[in-house]
């Protein structure tokens, strides 16, 4: 049987691993990293490139080199998400059929979960390198709060990489995991994971091997870019106060300066102060200028303040969540790149009052637990078990628009809720069940994940018939909802299909297509 | 007939829940329901058709005919004879020794799968104690601490969870450790929620059944919010769907077979109530049939319909009363449930949505019926009434004049353009 890998599919990196030997290992890219950047491009001469190939061309073909898709998987071309990416990103975001973002780049038009499968196939290919065999399953990761859609379109981009993909995992729930495996005795832990896009906070718990997600919070639209684009900013008004020109609408310049921001950021985890030197960043009738910019860390701490204290409102509502004090968190696993930023990990101290526990790579070790998870499932030998939790809450709408849980999220799965519901007027005959989910009280404000209509009710005063609504969630997380009226039998129900901003066929063409590319892909 | 003999069979017997009943869902009456819910594998079978809430006989129908098609089992005999027949069966765990569950099925054990034999046999004798109080299943004391109880939850987890046996050739296992896992879990979750753990010890202390659906609010087509957390019967029901014994069915089909000709006397006469109320008997006598529930269909639309148009009727005298609009509303979307395309009550929709103001429902309708019969004309006149009141002037205009092409004496068509050329005429003179 060959072998799970464990992909963190990162929105600026991504890291694979596999378990030799009973111990999770990151497979290092032919280049020798041990993460690769999540990136794709098509080169002036109409070539296909993907991670560190696809940034090196970043700067003078920013136009066609892709970066953070995965802040635009599953999401509505509509939604404010994709309209700040639009107003952010120097590639081109289109409106595709299913009202999905789409990118378009070297004159031909990609879904979202065609560039995510781009890159999986890319560590496909770099795991059977390195293991010298095919590899078919996969443990893929997101982050805690992917709804439904964003999950089932990563799960697509798996498939178009050529993977099966045996489970998405929660990022910081694969960090638990390979965290949690050495360890004995019963801990109550803490994921603080701030990556380049994302920000996750879980509360879990693990005593032998049983990790148990106790809940989890965070925002799918922070992380360490937007702290980037906090220098960004600060440089580019330096410049005009200075120099009398505007950067904003010069696409090369700015990702030059994008490019410094990070390195100078990076650089200020470990220094006080860190220059940025960018000659030729523009010029006028003067001639050419360049920049020339002091950055300390009191400075940058200054831009970003508010961001990382922002992330510690769900940080305490997490806790809260989890029925927890912070002084009750036995240990702190920080992960993501932004993390080793000294105000993060102060900020994180100051809330926990215990400083982060040292022993993980920030950027290796969701990547681990994923193939720790993988290798849980497929091998009678791994002695873990992760009690994975639904991402959202799952119920139904009811009169007046209000929305009644019957799952509530962070609830372990395989599970069935059933509970008792009512007609609300005189001789109703029939009641329509619409399954949503989210969080929100307002029925409208939440995901429609399918509807039906129960019918033949006896007629009855209101609030007399007894009709049972019961949902299931199996091992596989596949979602089903019945009702029933208690006095006639009378039974409906529907499997929720997850939806994607992909069809079946639409998959499948892109798979062919690609296969064309395969290629090119490896030379 | 001996004393101790029902149909054919020994009043003694213990019958419990086959693990591995068979899915094919019917409907279940009430009385079934109680019956099958009293079935816990201690009750011997006298005791079931005195206490089932049917005639004796009719319970020893039901219970023959469950036993025959698998959804029931002997477990054993009452008293004397069990100790003898008990022998051979494999000793069960202490711990999963629930009240009369004491037998394993060996039958179930497949040597074929990818499962060790003893795994399966613990699956089995595990199953056999599910119904147990949740400190029994989780092997807990009454005592116990939440930290104890989590302990608990987790060992069993890691022996039951089906990520356990992912990929792996288990069969039937797969939704036993499904059914398993679950069971833990609520046992888990309500002992470690002090307020449900209190309140399951008062329950058990005064060993009172859950209380029924409380009182209840609101009107509309969803419906109201959660009441109350499932009785045993109800889980029970949800568990295990099962199949009529046929005897029992051909005769139910003549009952239902006779009400569906009442039925049609009663709508023959116009009676619709009572037609309805006759089919929906029918139907609880034989669910299956297609025409039965087409009928109930067809007539509760019609009823609806009805009441609907006399509301209605009524509403022209006081069409500012909203509260009347909105009831007309409400009857008009149950009969589009029956009926989604049906012009005429779409039609009516859209205007008691107009009445109230709901424009954008009403566009719905409007444009529905439209949709539908475009040849009929007062349809265009109705969604160019929507249109003109939402300020959508060329929309409006071309619906009225495709109105009165189609019928030239259309008052309301003709004068709603000529409202709009009002309308734009004073717009004009305003700017
Ligand atoms: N030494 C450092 N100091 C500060 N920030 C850093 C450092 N190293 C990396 N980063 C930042 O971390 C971010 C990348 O982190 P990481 O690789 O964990 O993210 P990711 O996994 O790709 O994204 P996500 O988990 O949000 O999908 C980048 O914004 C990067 O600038
Ligand atoms: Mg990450």
């Amino acid at each position: 049987m060959g072998r799970v890998i464990g992909v963190d599919l990162g929105t600026t990196n991504s890291c694979v691993s596999v378990v030799e030997n009973g111990q999770p290992t990151v497979i290092p890219n032919s280049g020798g990293y041990k993460t690769t950047p999540s990136m794709f491009g098509i080169s002036q001469d109409g070539k296909r490139l993907v991670g560190h190939l696809a940034k090196r061309q970043a700067i003078t073909n920013s136009k066609n080199t892709v970066f953070a898709a995965k802040r635009l998987i599953g999401r509505r071309f509509d939604s404010s998400e994709v309209q700040r990416s639009i107003d952010l990103c120097p590639y081109e975001i289109v409106r595709g059929p299913n009202e999905d973002p789409r990118i378009k780049i070297g004159g031909k038009t990609f879904t979202c979960p065609e560039i995510s499968g781009i890159i999986l196939r890319e560590m496909k290919r770099v795991a059977e390198e390195y293991l010298g065999e095919p590899v078919q399953d996969a443990v893929i990761t997101v982050p805690a709060y992917f709804n439904d859609t964003q999950r089932q379109c990563t799960k697509d981009a798996g498939k178009i990489a050529g993977l099966e993909v045996l489970r998405i995992i929660n990022e910081p729930t694969a960090a638990a995991l390979a965290y949690g495996m050495a360890r004995q005795g019963d801990e109550k832990i803490a994921v603080y994971d701030l990556g380049g896009g994302t920000f996750d906070i879980s509360i879990l718990e693990m005593s032998d091997g049983v990790v148990e997600v106790l809940a989890t919070a965070g925002n799918t639209f922070l992380g360490g870019e937007d702290l980037d684009r906090r220098i960004v900013a600060h440089l580019v008004s330096w410049f005009e106060e200075a120099e009398g020109i505007d950067l904003r609408s010069d696409t090369m310049a700015l990702q030059r300066l994008k490019d410094a921001a990070e390195k100078a950021k990076c650089d200020l985890s470990l220094r006080e102060a860190t220059e940025i030197n960018l000659p030729f960043i523009a010029s006028d009738a003067d001639g050419p200028r360049h920049l020339n910019y002091e950055l300390t860390r009191d400075v940058l701490e200054g831009l970003v303040h508010d961001v990382i204290q922002g992330t510690l409102k769900s940080v305490e509502q997490c806790v809260q969540d989890a029925g927890l004090t912070p002084g009750e968190i036995d240990q702190v696993v920080m992960v993501g790149g932004q993390t080793r930023m000294p105000l993060v990990q102060q900020a994180v101290t100051d809330y926990f009052g215990k400083r982060p526990h040292k022993g993980v790579n920030p950027d290796e070790v969701v990547a681990l637990g994923a193939a720790v998870q993988g290798s849980a499932l497929v091998d009678e030998e791994q002695n873990v078990l992760l009690l994975d939790v639904t991402p959202l809450s799952l119920g139904i709408s009811t009169y007046g628009g209000h929305f009644a849980r019957l799952i509530e999220r962070n609830t372990t799965v395989p599970v069935t809720k059933a509970h008792i519901f009512t007609t609300t007027r005189d001789d109703q005959s029939a009641v329509k069940i619409r399954v949503l989910q989210g969080e929100s009280d307002i029925a409208a404000e939440n995901d429609l994940l399918g509807e039906f209509v129960l019918a033949g009710i006896r007629p009855a005063p209101k609030g007399e018939p007894e009709i049972e609504v019961s949902f299931d969630i199996d091992a596989n997380g596949i979602v089903s909802v019945s009702a029933r009226d208690l006095a006639t039998g009378k039974e409906q129900s529907i499997t929720v299909n997850s939806t994607s901003t992909l069809s079946d066929d639409e998959i499948e063409q892109i798979i062919e297509e690609n296969e064309l590319y395969e290629v090119q892909l490896k030379g | 007939m001996a004393a101790d003999q029902g149909l054919g069979g020994d009043l003694r017997r213990i019958i419990r829940l086959a693990p591995q009943c068979d899915p094919t869902s019917l409907a279940l009456t009430a009385e079934e329901g109680f019956l099958l819910s009293r079935i816990d594998g201690a009750t011997p079978w006298r005791l079931l058709r005195e206490i089932g809430g049917m005639d004796a006989d009719e319970a020893d129908l039901c219970l023959e005919g469950w036993l025959a098609n698998g959804l029931v089992e002997v477990a054993g005999l009452a008293s004397e004879e069990k100790r003898r027949n008990g022998t051979k069966v494999r000793a069960v765990r202490q711990r999963d020794v629930g009240a009369g569950r004491t037998e394993l099925d060996e039958s179930l054990i497949d040597a074929e799968l990818d499962l060790d034999i003893d795994v399966q046999r613990r699956i089995l004798s595990f199953e056999l104690g599910l119904e147990q109080d949740y400190y029994s299943l989780l092997s807990v004391e009454k005592s116990a601490e939440t930290k104890d109880i989590k302990r608990a939850y987790f060992k069993l987890s890691k022996e039951f969870h089906p990520d356990r046996y992912f990929r792996r050739n288990i069969g039937a296992y797969a939704e036993r450790l499904e059914r398993i896992f679950k069971k833990v879990l609520e046992g888990y979750e309500i002992l470690s929620d002090p307020d449900l753990r209190a309140g399951l010890d008062e329950a058990e202390a005064v060993k009172v059944e859950p209380q029924s659906a409380g009182p209840f609010s609101s009107p509309c087509g969803e419906p109201a919010g959660p009441q109350r957390p499932l009785t045993k019967l109800e889980r029970l029901r949800q568990r295990m769907p099962f199949r009529i014994p046929e005897k029992v069915l051909v005769e139910r089909r003549r009952q239902a077979e006779e009400l569906f000709k009442a039925a049609h006397l009663s709508e023959r006469s116009g009676q619709l109530v009572e037609a309805a109320s006759a089919v929906r008997v029918a139907i609880s006598f034989d669910s299956t049939n297609a025409e039965y529930r087409r009928m109930l269909v067809d007539l509760q639309a019609r009823i609806a319909e009805k009441k609907a148009n006399e509301l209605l009727a009524e509403g022209t005298s006081y069409s500012t009363d909203s509260t009347q609009l909105r009831k007309v509303l409400r009857i008009l979307e149950d009969v589009l449930l029956y009926r989604p395309h049906d012009p005429g009550i779409n039609d009516r929709a859209a205007a008691v949505s107009l009445m109230l103001g709901q424009y954008k429902p009403a566009l719905e309708y409007a444009e529905t019926a439209v949709e539908h019969s475009p040849e009929v004309g007062k349809y265009h006149t109705m969604l160019g009434l929507v249109y003109k009141e939402t300020a959508d002037v060329g929309h409006a205009k071309k619906e009225f004049e495709r109105a009165l092409k189609l019928d030239s004496d259309d008052v309301e068509a003709r004068k709603g353009l000529a409202s709009l050329r009002l309308g734009r005429v004073s717009a004009a003179q305003g700017g």
